[in-house]
């Protein structure tokens, strides 16, 4: 594994505290891999970073757009599949995609044991006289791709979740999902009647507020936090 | 697919076409495929199902959130015609969008009288956006499979984004209709509807184009 790529990244990015440490994370987890791979890198930045619905889209798509772009430079190996995840109700299934334009729909499940052994969640795959085999570089090349794609957005999520935090604006609580709110800034409306509003998520509403926020309530930012605003 | 949930009955009902309208779509298409140990590629290239519309036979949105296609006549297995009821979720794909759901609806399946759907906002479905225009949200969480009809409640599977206007005038119209239909037979009867909805996606767009739904009434 080249750690260039992520010495580059980290110089390049020393302001931004979350990316650098999430950076470091993702190469421990790929250098400490050994056995077969059961839950992709996306999945895994999901579950220790919180990421945005607008964003997890957003890495999908740069994700297939990396497959893609590398399944169409190394056409001539043949077609390429990648292993995205695994059956949600069969543990011993593995589900691929096919990396070629207007085939993202398309989805084989394949069971664990007609895969090569080394590969797992996150693997490229070429065919061969017939079986799926590994294609290690690709694999390695591609994951390198989406790290450095996935950090950048996730620079940019970090950009655009802060820009949405005003000092002084009204904040109405639509929803709770998760551990997040999903907001609309009452100060910013979308129309010149002020009728049409955006909803944004917010993932770092206090935990205290969101056990009891209900629909339709009004909340300020003021001094870098959320506050209830009493009628 | 993704999840099969399977129960017999005991009775068999003289099966009569009654063919519920279908919703305009676009041309697209889906496929997947189930892999065994024999020769992988002739397993890729015959066992990914395709399913494709012709463009030209669809016409224009005229103001009706459906249009009735292929002469209201749908396309089921004839192995399925039977009171074995049964719901199938397809896995998500690469992007994260739901596939076909299909099932054999019937009283079983569906959730038991005054049970109120759960929560389902836990579940983001790809392209998930919301907005507030004159006090009212434009989008909803679309389960393909009705709760009404699947006892299904925030199954990621099962869930896409949609507008207020597709979730209300264009699907529940229809899942109404099959539960009528269940919810009204007679002490006697085992009546069973066979419902098919088949989100299509133009290229790698997260939002559904269009959604093909299809019924045979037992």
């Amino acid at each position: 594994m080249n750690l260039d790529i992520f010495n580059d990244l980290i110089n390049n990015t020393k302001e931004n505290n979350l990316a650098c440490g999430l950076i470091k994370e993702l190469n421990e987890f790929l250098e400490n891999r050994t056995t077969r791979n059961q839950i992709s890198l996306l999945d895994k930045m999901q579950n220790e970073v919180k990421i945005t619905t607008q964003y997890r889209d957003k890495m999908k798509i740069e994700r297939n757009n990396t497959l893609k772009d590398y399944a169409n430079k190394t056409s001539e190996k043949g077609t390429m599949y990648y292993i995205y995840g695994k059956d949600t109700k069969e543990e011993n299934k593995y589900l691929i995609s096919v990396c070629e334009e207007g085939r993202s729909h398309e989805i084989i499940e394949i069971e664990e044991k007609s895969l090569p052994k080394e590969a797992g969640v996150d693997s490229v795959l070429r065919l061969d006289n017939g079986k799926f085999t590994l294609d290690e570089e690709a694999t390695k090349i591609v994951q390198e791709e989406m790290q450095e794609k996935f950090s950048k957005l996730l620079n940019e999520q970090e950009k655009e979740v802060m820009a949405r935090r005003i000092e002084g604006h009204l904040y109405e609580f639509t929803e709770k999902s998760g551990d997040r709110a999903w907001l609309i800034d009452k100060n910013m409306p979308k129309n010149e009647e002020g009728t049409a509003f955006e909803v944004f998520e917010e993932i770092d509403f206090p935990k205290e507020l969101l056990s009891t926020a209900k629909e339709g309530e009004v909340y300020q930012y003021i001094n870098g936090e959320y506050r209830k605003l009493e009628n | 697919m993704a999840r099969k949930r399977k129960k017999k009955q005991s009775l068999t009902q003289i099966i009569t076409e009654l063919v519920i309208a279908i919703i305009l779509i676009i041309c697209g298409c889906y496929g997947y495929s189930n892999m065994t140990d024999e020769t992988q590629e002739n397993s890729v290239n015959q066992a990914i199902q395709t399913v494709s519309f012709n463009l030209s036979s669809i016409p224009d949105y005229s103001g009706e959130p459906y249009v009735v296609i292929n002469n209201n006549i749908p396309n089921f297995d004839e192995e399925d015609y039977n009171t074995e009821s049964f719901e199938e979720y397809s896995n998500l794909d690469s992007l994260g969008r739901c596939g076909v759901a299909y099932a054999n609806i019937c009283r079983e399946t569906m959730p038991p009288e005054g049970d109120e759907r759960g929560d389902i906002s836990s579940v983001k479905p790809t392209g998930w956006v919301q907005a507030k225009y004159n006090g009212e949200y434009l989008y909803n969480r679309c389960h393909l499979i009705g709760y009404q009809l699947s006892d299904e409640d925030a199954n990621e599977l099962n869930i896409i984004t949609g507008t207020r206007y597709f979730n209300v005038s264009g699907m529940l119209p229809f899942e109404n209709q099959v539960a009528k239909y269940i919810t009204n037979q007679g002490e006697n009867e085992n009546r069973h509807v066979l419902y098919r909805v088949t989100p299509i996606y133009e290229g790698d767009n997260l939002l559904v184009s269009r959604c093909t739904n299809g019924g045979i009434f037992s």
